[in-house]
C-alpha cells in the first residue's frame, strides 16, 4: 500500500514532541480559558457546544478575529489566519485601488487585533519603501505581501538580518577581501563594491541563512523559494530579499492561505460586498463570508520567473543608489496597484 | 488543566468553582479522553482532529456519526485500527432496537458502511452491499462488523490509487484515456489476481507483471494496436471497471 505519509515519523516521535510540534497544547489550554471566560458573561453556556465551536472554526481558520496579539502570535497557523482574515475583511480596499500610508494601514489592523503593535507594520512599511521615503503611500497588494512574509517569518527574517549584517562586516574588513563575482556585472559591482548599499553575495548570503531552514522553532520559507531568489541574481541587498520573499508566488503558495497576486482581488460582487463593518451595541463588528475554497493555485511559468527578474531589478536599484533610482522605487510601489487592478482610473485618481 | 490547587489565594473560590465546574460539565473528562486519543492515533492534522472529535460529541449527532468518527481516527493499516474498531462497535451495541432488544442490527451496519464509502462512486457500493447481504433486522455480530469496515476502508483506499492510475493513464490531461490503455491495466491486474494462492510461481510472475517493467510492456503493446481504434474512457468509468476487479475478490460472507 503506497498511500502517501509524508509525516510517517510522527508516530516515532515522543508524545511531548509531537504535541508542541502541533500546538495541541497551545489549543486545548486556550479552549478551556475562553470558555472559562465566555461563562463569566454566560453562565447558561453549553460547554460542549461551544467546544465545538471553537475548534470548528479553528480548523477552518476563522478564529483570530478580535483576539489578543499574544495569541495571534502564538502559532504559524493563527499567523497566517490572522493575514487571510484581513484580506478577506479589507480587499475591498485593494479593488477600488485606494493607497494608503502605513499608520492608515496600521488602524485597519488594530480593528481585528486592537493590541497589535505598530512595529510589525513598520517593518512591512520598510521592506517596500527606502527608509527616507517611509511616509509614501501604499498599495493593498504590495502591503498584504509584504505584510505576510514580515509576520508569518518574523524571527526568520530577525535572524536574516543578523546574518546579513555580519557578512557585510566581513566583506569590508580589510583581511577579508571583497570576493568578485564573475560575469557581465563584474565592473559594475566592482566600482560599487565599497558602497554599503550594494548588498552581498547572493551565493554566500544563500549558504549562510540555508541552515536557518526547517528548524522546528520557527517558520522558515522552503529553501526552493530561497533558491528560486537568490542563485539567480550576483549580490542582493537585505531589502531587495524581503522585497523578492514578498513577490514569490512559490512562498505564497506555501503559506496557502492568499491567492497568487494575479488573483488577490478577484471574487464574486456578493463576496467582497458582503464584509461590512458596522457598529452594533458600541462593539464593532465585522461579518465576512466564511469561504471554504481554498486559494486558488494557478501558477503560471512567466509568474514563476518574476521573483527572480524582481530581484535582479532590486540589486540593480539598491546598486546604484542614485537619488534617480530611489525615486524610481517610490513611484514603482504607487505604480503597481494600476498594474493588477483593471481599473486604471480610480488609482490614478487617488495619485 | 493540571495546574495545582493554590490554597489560601484570595481567588480560591473562583478557582474551585471553576474546576467544578469543568468537572460537572464533563469537560475535563472529554480533555482527558481527547489528549490520549490524539497521543495514540498521531492525527496527521491535530486541529482538524479535535475539531471532529467536538463535532461528535455534541449531543445532537447520531451514533453512526460518533461511530464513523472513531474509525476515521486513524488509517486502517495502523495496529491501533483493531482497538478503534472494536471501540467503534461497543459504542454502537448501545443502541436499543426495542425495550429489551439492544445491539448493532443491519440498519446501522448498512448506515456506517455507507458513511464511511462517501466517496465511493454509488453503482459499486450498491454491489458491495449485495455482497454483504445484510437484511435490516439482522443482529451482526463483531467478526463480520470487522471485516465489512475494513473492506469499505481498503476500498477507499484502492479507489483513491485508482484515480491515481488514471490521471497517469490520461496523457493528455483531458479527462479521458485511451480505452486501450486502461483495459490494458485491467487484463493485467485481473491476470494476476487470477492466480492461484498455492501456486509461488504463479505469485511471482503476477508480482512482476504488476511490477513497473511488466505494465510498462503491457501499455507498449496497447499503445502499438491501439492507433486505428482509440476509444476514449472517463475516470469514472475506468474507476467501475477497477473496483469489479476488487470486489471479484470480496467473498460473501454467509
Amino acid at each position: 500500500m503506497s498511500m502517501s505519509f509524508s509525516g510517517e515519523d510522527r508516530f516515532s516521535m515522543t508524545a511531548e514532541r509531537y504535541l508542541g510540534k502541533h500546538n495541541v497544547l497551545v489549543y486545548l489550554e486556550d479552549s478551556i480559558a475562553q470558555l472559562l471566560e465566555h461563562r463569566e458573561e454566560n453562565p447558561k453556556l453549553n460547554p460542549i457546544k461551544f467546544l465545538s465551536e471553537y475548534f470548528d472554526s479553528l480548523r477552518d481558520g476563522n478564529h483570530t478575529m478580535f483576539r489578543e496579539y499574544a495569541f495571534i502570535k502564538v502559532t504559524p497557523h493563527n499567523r497566517a489566519s490572522f493575514i487571510r482574515l484581513f484580506w478577506k475583511c479589507f480587499r475591498q480596499i485593494g479593488r477600488k485601488g485606494d493607497l494608503l500610508s502605513i499608520q492608515e494601514y496600521h488602524s485597519l489592523v488594530t480593528l481585528l487585533c486592537p493590541d497589535f503593535p505598530y512595529s510589525t507594520v513598520q517593518k512591512t512599511a520598510r521592506i517596500i519603501l527606502l527608509d527616507d521615503a517611509l511616509d509614501c503611500l501604499i498599495s493593498f497588494s504590495d502591503f498584504i505581501f509584504a505584510f505576510q512574509i514580515q509576520f508569518y517569518f518574523e524571527e526568520f527574517l530577525d535572524k536574516c538580518y543578523e546574518i546579513y549584517q555580519s557578512l557585510l562586516q566581513t566583506a569590508h574588513s580589510p583581511r577579508n577581501p571583497v570576493v568578485v563575482p564573475s560575469g557581465a556585472e563584474e565592473t559594475r559591482i566592482h566600482q560599487n563594491s565599497h558602497n554599503p548599499s550594494d548588498g552581498v553575495d547572493a551565493m554566500q548570503y544563500f549558504r549562510a541563512i540555508y541552515p536557518l531552514c526547517d528548524r522546528s522553532t520557527f517558520s522558515t520559507p522552503p529553501a526552493d523559494g530561497l533558491k528560486e531568489i537568490l542563485f539567480n541574481v550576483p549580490r542582493v541587498s537585505f531589502y531587495g530579499f524581503l522585497m523578492a520573499l514578498a513577490k514569490s508566488e512559490s512562498i505564497n503558495e506555501s503559506i496557502g492561505r492568499l491567492p497568487a497576486k494575479a488573483e488577490l482581488l478577484d471574487g464574486s460582487d456578493s463576496e467582497l460586498t458582503s464584509p461590512i463593518i458596522r457598529m452594533k451595541g458600541g462593539k464593532l463588528r465585522l461579518e465576512h463570508p466564511v469561504n471554504h475554497n481554498g486559494p486558488a493555485v494557478n501558477q503560471t511559468g512567466a509568474q514563476s520567473a518574476s521573483p527572480s527578474s524582481a530581484a535582479g531589478g532590486e540589486n540593480k536599484h539598491t546598486g546604484k543608489g542614485s537619488l534617480s533610482q530611489r525615486s524610481r522605487r517610490k513611484k514603482e510601489s504607487s505604480d503597481e496597484s494600476s498594474d493588477e487592478s483593471d481599473d486604471d482610473d480610480t488609482s490614478s485618481d487617488t495619485n | 488543566m493540571a495546574e495545582k490547587r493554590k490554597p489560601n489565594a484570595a481567588d480560591d473560590i473562583q478557582k474551585e468553582t471553576e474546576r467544578q465546574f469543568l468537572e460537572r460539565s464533563g469537560v475535563a473528562a472529554l480533555y482527558k479522553d481527547v489528549l490520549e486519543k490524539i497521543i495514540a492515533n498521531r492525527p496527521e492534522d491535530p486541529v482538524a482532529f479535535l475539531a471532529d472529535y467536538f463535532d461528535s460529541v455534541e449531543e445532537n449527532t447520531s451514533l453512526i456519526q460518533r461511530a464513523e468518527q472513531i474509525m476515521k481516527m486513524t488509517h486502517h493499516s495502523r495496529p491501533l485500527f483493531q482497538t478503534n474498531v472494536r471501540m467503534a462497535y461497543d459504542l454502537l451495541k448501545k443502541n436499543k432496537a426495542s425495550k429489551k432488544l439492544s445491539g448493532v442490527n443491519g440498519t446501522m451496519f448498512t448506515q456506517l458502511l455507507k458513511a464511511l464509502c462517501r466517496d465511493i462512486p454509488s453503482v459499486v457500493m450498491q454491489k458491495l452491499m449485495q455482497k454483504f447481504e445484510c437484511h435490516s433486522h439482522e443482529a451482526i455480530p463483531f467478526d463480520v462488523f470487522r471485516s465489512g469496515v475494513f473492506t469499505c476502508c481498503v476500498l477507499q483506499d484502492y479507489v483513491k490509487l485508482s484515480e491515481q492510475l488514471f490521471g497517469s493513464l490520461d496523457l493528455q490531461k483531458t479527462g479521458k484515456a485511451n480505452k486501450a490503455l486502461c483495459d490494458a491495466v485491467l487484463e493485467q491486474l485481473n491476470t494476476a489476481l487470477g492466480s492461484n494462492r498455492n501456486d509461488t510461481k504463479r505469485i511471482l510472475e503476477s508480482g512482476y507483471n504488476l511490477g513497473v517493467d511488466g505494465l510498462y510492456m503491457a501499455l507498449d503493446t496497447a499503445m502499438g494496436r491501439s492507433h486505428k481504434n482509440s476509444s476514449l474512457q472517463t475516470c469514472d468509468q475506468f474507476l467501475v471497471e477497477m473496483c469489479e476487479t476488487f470486489l471479484s475478490k470480496v467473498s460473501v460472507i454467509k
